[in-house]
């Protein structure tokens, strides 16, 4: 976690969506969602926590939700239908979904990989949940990319998040035809470069008002978090020196 | 009547042949009366050879044999002169996409020019389902339901790990046609009989690349009544294609 908050100082970035790694692919019980709390405990400023829970477990999986957002303070969900191997649609999700409406909670999803992480398959789940932000990381990558804008145009409560689409016509096509108040910028740390990931949005042929909205004013608005100068936004001339440094 | 909705006549080495010769022996050794060919390989990337080898085949069994065209959407405005030809000349009664092959997501949209015009001929489409990343039951649906107008059959029923994508997909769109060929989960044909209506399910073989014995036994095991049973064998299909008994 200190190498993370290392890598968001030099970077610029303020705060930071806290998710699991392994517990999408074991079953570590509640202990997902400790680590994910008692990082957040430590960077308070710093970091944001997302659950995830396996729903394949059925009421484990809702009561794991109920104490990760109460108990724990974790203020989203994320799944990676993937690994976690479900279809991203699929009904085992509703018992889920029904308490994230009722908790006012956003999810976000991997997608791009099929079988079972298609944008379109999302977008399903999205049409049944219509008061529930969800965010499909990487909006489809580079095969899908093009269903997840047609599916974001269709629904509002789609969001693009931008990491780990390398398709640069895929995040000006994003901005034009769905709008820059739905995208929200990532890096899919540790496996995106952070400053790649920053680079992208930040050369995005588009104006500064846009990137406000992308880097931080739409997850703010998601996750309620206070807009407090100082605790957001403003990270642009941390990066510009730090990058331009580079080159 | 007994249509298989979907099957090919052609060449595709070292392993896929099937001549029309031996396509009429199996459909008389099960009772097909009639069989909806279109191209392969090839012939789906370079349409008007494909087509016209096909043609060649409905010319000289045309009580047997029904043709649905290679439009490859790559080509435009060639594609549209081509899917015209093969209607207006060659006698074809449908369009045959493959999106994995072809290169090109269903729901692209280099590939409604085709749907529109497909509209227009009052043909159906009939479209490759099961391929990743291309050619997905889900991006079928986006297809048809940018299109209400059309009728979309999708090929394969989602095929194998995109099952779960089918029924949630068809429901939505009820101008989307399921046919059988190649899909292995009958329990899953069956709860799509009772949610969507025997109305909406194709029987096809697939051949050459299926076992004609598996394709047509598949759906005498169907748990469903007879006079469902004979829709999916045929009378859906023959009301599709406007045919008579």
């Amino acid at each position: 976690m200190e190498q993370v908050i290392g890598l968001m100082n030099e970077t610029g970035i303020n705060k930071a969506v806290a998710m699991t790694i392994q517990g999408l692919v074991v079953d570590l019980g509640e202990r997902t969602n400790d680590e994910i709390a008692e990082a957040v405990a430590k960077f308070p400023n710093r970091l944001i926590g997302f659950a995830t829970v396996n729903p394949w477990t059925g009421e484990e999986a809702v009561e794991e939700v109920k104490r990760a957002v109460t108990r724990l303070g974790l203020k989203g969900l994320k799944f990676h239908s993937w690994l976690q191997g479900f279809p991203a649609h699929s009904e085992i999700l509703y018992p889920i979904f029904d308490l994230a409406a009722k908790l006012k909670i956003p999810a976000t999803f991997h997608s791009g990989t099929p079988p079972y992480a298609q944008p379109l398959q999302i977008a399903d789940l999205a049409e049944h949940y219509p008061d529930v932000p969800i965010i499909l990381a990487h909006f489809g990558m580079a095969d899908l990319w093009v269903t997840a804008i047609k599916a974001a145009k269709r629904l509002d409560n789609l969001y693009l998040e931008t990491s780990g689409n390398v398709i640069a016509p895929a995040l000006e096509a994003a901005v034009r035809e769905v709008g820059a108040d739905r995208m929200i910028f990532g890096t899919d740390g540790p496996w995106g470069d952070i400053s790649l990931e920053i680079l992208k949005v930040r050369t995005l042929r588009t104006s500064d008002e846009d990137k406000e909205l992308i880097f931080w004013k739409n997850i703010a608005g998601i996750l309620n978090l206070k807009n407090d100068k100082n605790d957001l936004g403003g990270s642009f001339e941390a990066f510009d020196q730090w990058s331009f440094r580079q080159a | 009547m007994i249509i298989d909705a979907h099957c090919h006549i052609g060449r595709i080495p070292p392993y896929i042949e099937l001549k029309p010769r031996d396509l009429i022996r199996i459909m008389n050794q099960f009772g097909i009366n009639k069989a909806v060919i279109c191209p392969m390989g090839r012939g789906l990337i370079d349409t008007p050879r494909g087509n016209d080898e096909i043609a060649a085949v409905l010319r000289r069994y045309p009580d047997r044999f029904v043709g649905f065209a290679g439009a490859n959407p790559w080509y435009e405005e060639e594609a549209l002169k081509e899917l015209d030809r093969a209607v207006g000349k060659l006698g074809f009664k449908g369009l045959k996409l493959h999106p994995a092959l072809q290169g090109i997501l269903a729901c692209d949209d280099l590939v409604y020019p085709l749907v529109e015009r497909a509209i227009k001929l009052r043909i159906p489409v009939y479209i490759h389902s099961g391929t990743p990343p291309y050619s997905l039951p889900f991006q079928i649906g986006e297809l048809a339901n940018t299109f209400p107008e059309a009728t979309i059959i999708m090929g394969h029923f989602g095929y194998d790990a995109f099952w779960t994508d089918v029924l949630p997909v068809a429901k939505k769109n009820d101008n989307l046609f399921l046919e059988t060929s190649r899909h292995p989960v009958n329990q899953h044909v069956e709860r799509c009989v009772e949610e969507l209506g025997a109305e909406r399910i194709l029987f096809g073989t697939d051949l050459p690349y299926t076992n004609p014995y598996r394709e047509v036994e598949k759906i005498r095991l169907l748990k469903i009544n007879e006079e469902a049973r004979r829709k999916i064998l045929g009378e859906n299909m023959a009301e599709i294609l406007g045919l008579k008994e």
